[in-house]
């Protein structure tokens, strides 16, 4: 099935959501974003990584070096708190937006 | 709150950045190896699967030129860039000269011509400004070309100090090296016998007591009744003749 693009604007509010769960490394991440797609979206991490980046950036993430399952080093992200409120005002806005495009449509 | 944790991190990049991009080389290293670690369970190799996670990070140095251009203070980075390069320009070259406009020609002396392989007279493309090169070029039926091949040579291309051929044809050819007329004067003098003759006669003629630089590469006429004549500004010469493009025939 062809992938789909992540629409503008939306790739760190998938991000903080993933991360509410667990801190997740940027292959985690990616893997989580497909499957909680079902397979849509695909992040290339050329994508993935700026968006963490900046967020980390901003304070909404927090990273720390740690060990894999297979005993392998990377840089896992979590939430701060500063992250979790973002999230909320993120997906207040989405569901307007969601809201809207839906009433549009049904309403033609 | 966010301003102030974005400019710490701003900071921290400019003034640590040996270990801002060691961290990132260390997390796409990690990224490939978790990744190839994943794929090695379905039975690949871990040379197969190492590159099949460098195919689907798109390349180690892209992804890290992504995460350097997203992030905040950016900009910084290129004014730094900038700045540097200003600095290392004015150095070089204290002296500012103004560039020529679009539709204004290079002054006299700062027009050079060299001669390609031709016996065409220098005097006759004595480049007081380009658009008189061009008319010129025209009463003696020739067409102007620019470096591209691009023909006829539109004002436009007039105004740069890149590299200008002309090539000519008509009786121009005929004309020998030591003829420094007009070109609309038409051919005078026979062909000469051989190269050294020709130089000579290159070297005897009378010098145009114009301020332009005349370089005569080859003093031999045309054989085939053509001629390439390029003009090069001087301005390109040495260090700053390969940034503006200009070739010097060998």
């Amino acid at each position: 099935m062809e992938k789909l693009d992540v629409p503008q604007g939306t790739l760190d509010l998938m991000l903080l959501t993933i991360l509410a769960r667990e801190p997740m490394h940027g292959y985690g991440i990616s893997q989580r974003l497909a499957a909680l797609s079902h397979d849509n979206f695909q992040v290339n991490p050329g994508s993935l990584f700026p968006s963490l980046y900046r967020l980390e950036q901003d304070g909404k993430l927090k990273a720390e070096w740690r060990p894999t399952e297979n005993n392998r080093k990377a840089k896992y992200y979590r939430r701060t708190p500063s992250g979790r409120r973002q999230l909320e005002r993120h997906r207040q806005r989405w569901d307007r937006i969601a809201f809207a495009i839906t009433s549009v449509l049904e309403g033609a | 709150m966010t301003f102030l944790r974005r400019l710490v991190s701003v900071l921290r990049w400019i003034f640590n950045r040996r270990k801002a991009e060691q961290g990132l080389d260390d997390e796409l290293e990690a990224f490939v190896d978790v990744s190839a670690a994943e794929t090695m369970r379905d039975g690949l190799s871990l040379a197969e699967a190492r590159r099949l996670a460098m195919l689907e990070l798109g390349g180690v140095e892209q992804a890290k030129e992504r995460v350097r251009t997203d992030r905040h203070g950016a900009w910084l980075d290129e004014v730094g860039r900038d700045m540097r390069y200003a600095f290392r320009m004015f150095v070089k070259q204290p002296f500012m000269r103004r560039p020529p406009q679009l539709g204004q020609n290079p002054r006299p002396h700062e027009v050079d011509i060299s001669l390609e392989d031709t016996g065409v007279p220098a005097a006759c493309f004595e480049p007081r400004t380009r658009e008189e090169h061009g008319r010129r070029a025209a009463a003696a039926d020739c067409t102007l070309r620019d470096a591209a091949g691009r023909s006829p040579l539109k004002p436009a291309y007039r105004a740069g100090p890149g590299p200008v051929a002309c090539t000519v044809t008509g009786h121009l050819e005929r004309g020998g090296p030591a003829q420094r007329g007009n070109l609309a004067a038409g051919p005078t003098r026979a062909r000469p016998r051989s190269a050294r003759q020709s130089r000579r006669r290159s070297d005897t003629a009378p010098r145009n007591t114009s301020r332009a630089k005349y370089r005569p590469m080859g003093a031999r006429h045309a054989a085939d009744a053509r001629c390439t004549v390029a003009l090069f500004c001087i301005r390109c010469r040495g260090s700053q003749r390969d940034r503006a493009g200009c070739q010097r025939p060998s």
